[in-house]
């Protein structure tokens, strides 16, 4: 029985986060890490939960394909992936495997584990999404800047207007203005597939590019405000240089709300986007998660929902230590 | 005192361009200071004393922003572009609110170690010189101080943090615009007090910017009001202050509240309020003066420049005054 003792662990840690507070103050940074892990772990057994009975409450089931199963086959398959017992029992034994971190099998893709998918295909979207995250801070960070260094002046229009049509180009539509040139008309690159390097760039672009959108508004703004501030005035009256005044001292004050956009962000970016995948052929993983909810795989479907809910939680954990480490009056909470 | 001047501002007009309407800040204002001069600039908020700082410094914005006029220190133009070469150098400013003048990203010595860097100094040795300069400015505890955040620090140790910034660099002018203002009244006294004992001991040239007319006395050698973007007197603080010659002197020392009047005694205050509005072709101070004749509404008063004692009106300058 795993659950029971992953509870009694969940518990442990709260606790010791509390006697560890109240011993250490109220700034402790161990204090606010164990508690801070004790949040994502009961995070994402509430969203498992609330996912698996929603996935129940839904009409169909995983065994109604387009050929109608005969009925005795299809009360072995229940049998087999104990969808006759009681919803409750079936909960439970989930979450004591999610305990052992066993995912359980497809009940679609019936040849493999939902681990396994999640082997062949979590690499390909982190390979595709890491390109992104490059693209989208290539793309966000000069375009905020050049826009909040001439703001209301013409380059400033510009930038915005890129950023206000890459927020709202639907991908495919973007895909179809980027493919035409840069495969068909020059051949830089290929159409499909990640065989080499070059297959990455059009995807990741695709995927990218609405974050950097984002990213560059709200780096505009940020910038706009802190340049205006006293501080970076100071730094001017110091001597210092344009490029420095805005590199340590403007940027510092603009990074702050942009980093709280950037950890859903990531983990967005992270979990791969269906229409990427199926525009340039990247067995991926946001394909699953629209397969395994749409022909109610119920593993694989809450599989990814659990990793979804980890990769959110942790890039979020991550960029709240950016935070404090940028502003020093912000404290781990 | 003689002596050659350090910092000399012919004619020089600042204006703001916003939209289609243009606001007249500084108004072909002209004065010089003697190298190693405290001159106090005094006028009320909107006299245009800050902009005038900031604009030596070249901190003012660019976009609608309207210079006319020379500024010359040590020879040099430092209006139109030239502040760059010599700020953080040969001219520091002190900036009236401490809180918002420190960055909240960076340690007080890292901040005050690049000024050194500025200066010339090496980074790599600016260590100790940092405790030093934090010492100097009468801290207790500079080490502390030093690995500190500004929002660790009281408003007080905050505003001599900014002091310590400021001189690091060794200037040869330093800016103080209100430097006490947003203190409580001891540490006013007490900032005062050091930046005095600063000024003797570097031999500094202080431009002194402020509203309150006790702390003018106490650290200007000069006195110089401004009214509406406009001089309106120049001369020693003793002169000025204790006979002031332009009507608006006058009144802004009869508006002092003075502990030997009975308690109860309505407070003096000047008639009506500053509108930029009814700025004309005459004095600036002409709608609020108690003397002011027809003439005054019609013509810009404007001293000789030889005298000994500058005094921006009609009627003093009809009396033959000095």
């Amino acid at each position: 029985m795993s659950a029971p003792l992953l509870l009694i662990g969940l518990a442990g840690l709260f606790a010791w986060a509390h006697w560890r507070t109240r011993r250490a103050g109220k700034n402790d940074r161990w204090a606010a890490h164990a508690r801070r892990l004790a949040w994502v772990i009961t995070t994402t057994l509430a969203v498992y939960t609330a996912s698996f009975f929603l996935m129940r409450a839904t009409p169909g089931g995983p065994f109604d394909g387009d050929r109608a199963l005969a009925p005795e086959i299809e009360a072995r398959l229940r049998a087999r992936y104990q969808l006759d017992r009681p919803v409750w029992v079936q909960w439970w034994n989930s979450i004591d495997a999610l305990a052992r971190l066993d995912l359980g099998p497809s009940m679609v893709l019936r040849e493999f584990t939902v681990q396994e998918i999640l082997v062949q295909s979590l690499p390909t979207s982190l390979l595709v999404g890491t390109a992104a995250v490059a693209w989208m801070i290539l793309i966000g960070l000069p375009l905020g800047l050049l826009a909040a260094r001439r703001a209301g002046q013409w380059p400033d229009a510009a930038a915005s207007l890129v950023a206000a049509l890459g927020q709202s180009l639907p991908t495919f539509v973007l895909a179809g203005l980027l493919i035409p040139p840069l495969v068909f008309g020059l051949g830089w690159l290929p159409a499909a597939g990640l065989e080499s390097p070059a297959g990455l760039v059009l995807p990741s672009l695709c995927l990218g590019l609405p974050y950097g959108a984002q990213l560059a508004r709200l780096l505009r703004a940020g910038l706009i405000n802190t340049l205006d501030q006293d501080f970076v005035r100071t730094a001017r009256a110091k001597g210092l240089g344009e490029a420095r005044v805005i590199s340590r001292y403007a940027l510092r004050g603009a990074l702050v709300p942009a980093i709280a956009f950037l950890g859903p962000a990531i983990a967005g970016i992270l979990t791969g986007s269906l229409v990427v995948e199926n525009l340039f052929g990247i067995p991926g993983l946001g394909s699953h998660f629209v397969q395994g909810a749409l022909s109610r795989d119920y593993p694989l479907a809450l599989g990814l929902v659990t990793i979804y809910t980890l990769l959110i939680s942790i890039s979020t954990w991550i960029c709240d230590l950016l935070l404090v480490a940028l502003d020093p009056r912000i404290e781990l909470g | 005192m003689s002596g050659d001047a350090i910092l000399t501002l012919s004619d020089v007009s600042i204006s703001f361009a916003r939209g289609d309407r243009t606001t007249q800040a500084v108004d072909r204002l002209s004065f010089a200071m003697a190298r190693g001069e405290c001159l106090a600039l005094v006028g009320e908020s909107g006299s245009g004393k800050s902009v005038t700082a900031l604009a030596l410094l070249g901190l003012l914005p660019k976009q609608g922003t309207r210079i006319s006029g020379s500024a010359r220190f040590d020879g040099a133009e430092l209006l139109h572009g030239g502040a760059a070469r010599v700020r953080g150098r040969r001219i520091a400013i002190v900036f009236q609110d401490p809180l918002s003048a420190l960055s909240p990203y960076h340690r007080v010595g890292a901040q005050i170690a690049e000024s050194f860097t500025i200066g010339g100094v090496a980074t790599s040795d600016a260590d100790p010189k940092v405790i030093a300069a934090l010492a100097a400015v009468d801290l207790l505890s500079p080490a502390e101080v030093a690995r500190a955040f500004p929002h660790q620090l009281s408003g007080g140790q905050r505003q001599r943090v900014c002091l310590a910034m400021a001189m690091a660099c060794e200037p040869e002018l330093i800016i103080l615009d209100e430097p006490t203002t947003a203190l409580d009244v001891t540490v006013q006294l007490s900032i005062l007090d050091l930046i005095a004992r600063q000024m003797r001991a570097r031999r500094m040239s202080v431009l002194f910017i402020t509203h309150d007319l006790g702390a003018a006395a106490s650290l200007a050698d000069r006195v110089l009001v401004l009214y509406g973007g406009r001089r309106c007197e120049w001369g020693t603080s003793e002169e000025v202050l204790s006979a002031p010659r332009h009507p608006y002197t006058a009144a802004l020392l009869a508006a002092l509240p003075r502990s030997d009047h009975p308690s109860g005694t309505p407070l003096a205050a000047i008639p009506g309020r500053f509108d930029r509005s009814s700025l004309s072709g005459g004095c600036a101070f002409a709608p609020r003066c108690a003397v002011a004749e027809p003439r005054c509404r019609e013509s810009r008063p404007m001293a000789a420049p030889s005298a000994i004692r500058l005094v921006d009106c009609h009627l003093h300058n009809d009396g033959g005054g000095a």
